[in-house]
């Protein structure tokens, strides 16, 4: 369910990619319902604020112009 | 960080430097305390499903990445939201729960906020706030 929700907010996130770029380009973001519901230069400071802002919801965050480089992880010891 | 709260694993080999974590939920209303292995080769930090369970992260999924072992085929997966306090350090990040692990590994996504150092000549480790 919460998977279906985060697919979704990460779907809303593409199509808002292009206006976020011009305005928002370097920062962290968290899309629920559609929408940017905080966004900031600190992870961690918009996960907290996103998670009160919504009330404990399902959001998506990622940094706008740099999806590739945060959403990728190496594990060397695995 | 006293003695105790950090050391190094020699079941390993190499041997493993590890130090003990508080592990939260996002609401910070649930917690463990378990042993983190320093993993500075992985950009990410790895929990077994067992602390899933126990703090219920899988509710706050925070977004998808593609993880790869080296030499491995990539995986889409889902991160989860996840607090670290090491030595009083806070640290929010995204882990990816895994079944094939049996220890927490914690990546270069918690290490980058604190200031490391390990002898392992020796066998010690400091970790502590770097501002």
């Amino acid at each position: 369910m919460s998977m279906d929700r985060l697919l979704k907010e990460k779907e809303a996130y593409r199509k808002l990619r292009s206006k976020l770029l011009e305005k928002s380009k370097g920062k962290w973001v968290a899309i629920c319902n559609g929408e940017v519901v905080i966004q900031g230069d600190e992870f961690g400071g918009v996960v907290r604020g996103a998670y009160e802002v919504t009330g404990g919801e399902v959001f998506y965050v990622t940094k706008v112009g740099e999806e590739q480089r945060v959403e990728r992880r190496v594990y060397r010891n695995r | 960080m006293s003695a105790g709260f950090t050391g190094i694993d020699e079941t390993y080999y190499p041997p493993f430097p590890w130090c003990l974590v508080n592990v939260y939920n996002l609401p910070k209303t649930k917690s463990v305390i378990v042993k983190g292995y320093i993993d500075t080769g992985s950009d990410g930090t790895i929990v077994t499903t067992d602390i899933d369970k126990r703090l219920e992260l899988r509710r706050q999924p925070l977004t998808l990445a593609e993880t790869m072992g080296i030499g491995g085929k990539p995986e889409v997966r889902a991160l989860y939201a996840a607090v670290f306090i090491i030595k009083g350090i806070e640290v929010v990040t995204a882990v990816d729960i895994r079944d094939d692990v049996e220890e927490v590994l914690i990546g270069r996504d918690v290490l980058h906020h604190l200031s490391l150092s390990i002898d392992w000549k020796k066998g010690t480790i400091h970790l502590k706030d770097p501002r």
